[in-house]
């Protein structure tokens, strides 16, 4: 006799159906881009591994300010300000020559200021190239090559820091221009995720070669 | 051997067969999907966990360096002060410049220099001979020296004029 399949001998379908309906359903979850889904997941752990480094990066930094001796860089800040003073060393240039002068015997017949002003009214490009400089000029009556030789290495020798930009000399007079070196404060701020380089060497460096300058004793 | 087995039976026996293997089929790749779900879960639950951590230490070390900001400030001042006279201690020396055209043979009659600049110079020695030493002296550091006027002085000695590149 031939039987007819009846919806009862369908029923074991069920099984594999819902499995199949389980997995599309939940697989699509499991794929997506919630925090359970697969992409949020390597997303996550992308930021995770970011944010450590960050964190590594702070713990250097944070270990390398905690072990700042403040007195020691202040003292630093101090000596390398003499050197190159955050404003116009206008007089104490003025007094560096002057001693050059007398250290080396030379007699000061001129001294002369030109100021930002006078050089933008002589030209503009001049304004450009100096930015805000002061050139200072010294006319001095000097016996021969060799005083006006000592007269620029005395003046090279002592602190705050000039550059000689010219030097005009005939047989018994020699005229110097000096620019002095200045630099205003940097007003950096504190940026948390700004890196600070060791500069501890190269401190060291600068120390050492300061050491052979002095300050002009009319300071 | 004769099938005596109807043939309604053995269809039954087919059916049966392939729904054992249907099912175990089922069965095998949920287990393998449950665990792969589970995997995932754990893995987002250890992520979640470690997430929490690290952005905890980061605010802990923000706000320490937020308390350092000063000691920070003046470390980037200190550094900056030192690339500024570094740069200032590296400039040249004129007085080298000066030693380099002031040799014991001859003596220096005018000596012109600007920064950047060429240097204007006009010399006196006892002959040609000496001047020619004095010059190729020169050469070796200014290779592009120019040799402008040579004079003779009424009392023997010669001048030379020249342009230092």
């Amino acid at each position: 006799m031939n039987q007819r399949p009846t919806l009862k001998s369908f029923f074991w379908l069920v099984y594999p159906l819902a499995v199949l309906v389980f997995i599309v359903v939940s697989g699509n979850v499991l794929s997506g881009e919630s925090s359970l889904g697969w992409e949020g997941l390597v997303s996550k752990k992308l930021k995770i591994e970011t944010d450590s480094q960050r964190s590594e990066r702070l713990t250097q930094k944070i270990k390398y300010l905690k072990g700042v001796k403040v007195s020691a860089a202040e003292e630093d800040m101090k000596v390398l300000t003499m050197a190159v003073p955050i404003s116009k060393p206008v007089l104490q240039t003025v007094a560096s020559m002057k001693w050059a002068a007398a250290l080396s015997g030379a007699t000061v017949e001129n001294y002369r200021s030109v100021s930002i002003g006078e050089i933008k009214e002589a030209s503009a490009a001049a304004v450009e190239l100096e930015g805000n400089l002061v050139r200072q000029e010294i006319t001095l009556s000097i016996s021969s090559i060799d005083q006006l030789g000592q007269f620029l290495e005395n003046l090279e020798k002592l602190l705050p820091l000039s550059k000689v930009v010219g030097v005009n000399y005939t047989n018994g007079a020699a005229t110097v221009t000096v620019i002095p070196n200045w630099s205003p404060l940097v007003r950096a701020a504190a940026g948390i995720d700004k890196p600070i380089s060791d500069f501890g060497a190269k401190l060291s460096v600068v120390k050492g070669k300061l050491q052979q300058y002095s300050l002009s004793p009319g300071l | 051997m004769i099938n005596l087995l109807p043939e309604e039976q053995e269809t039954l026996q087919k059916w049966d067969r392939i729904k054992k293997l249907v099912t175990r089929l089922t069965t095998g790749v949920l287990v393998a999907y449950v665990l792969i779900a589970v995997g995932i879960m754990g893995w987002a639950v250890f992520l979640g966990n470690r997430e929490g951590s690290v952005s905890e230490e980061l605010k802990s070390e923000e706000k320490r360096l937020v308390e350092l900001a000063s000691v920070e400030a003046l470390m980037r001042q200190l550094e900056n002060r030192v690339e500024v006279v570094g740069q200032s201690l590296a400039a040249e020396k004129v007085v080298d410049r000066l030693r380099l055209v002031n040799q014991p043979e001859v003596s220096i009659n005018s000596w012109v220099f600007t920064a950047g600049g060429a240097q204007n110079l006009a010399v006196t020695g006892t002959g040609p001979s000496v001047l020619e030493t004095y010059v190729g002296k020169l050469r070796q550091s200014y290779p592009n020296l120019e040799i402008g006027l040579v004079t003779r002085q009424p009392s023997g000695g010669w001048i030379i004029n020249l342009v230092l590149k």
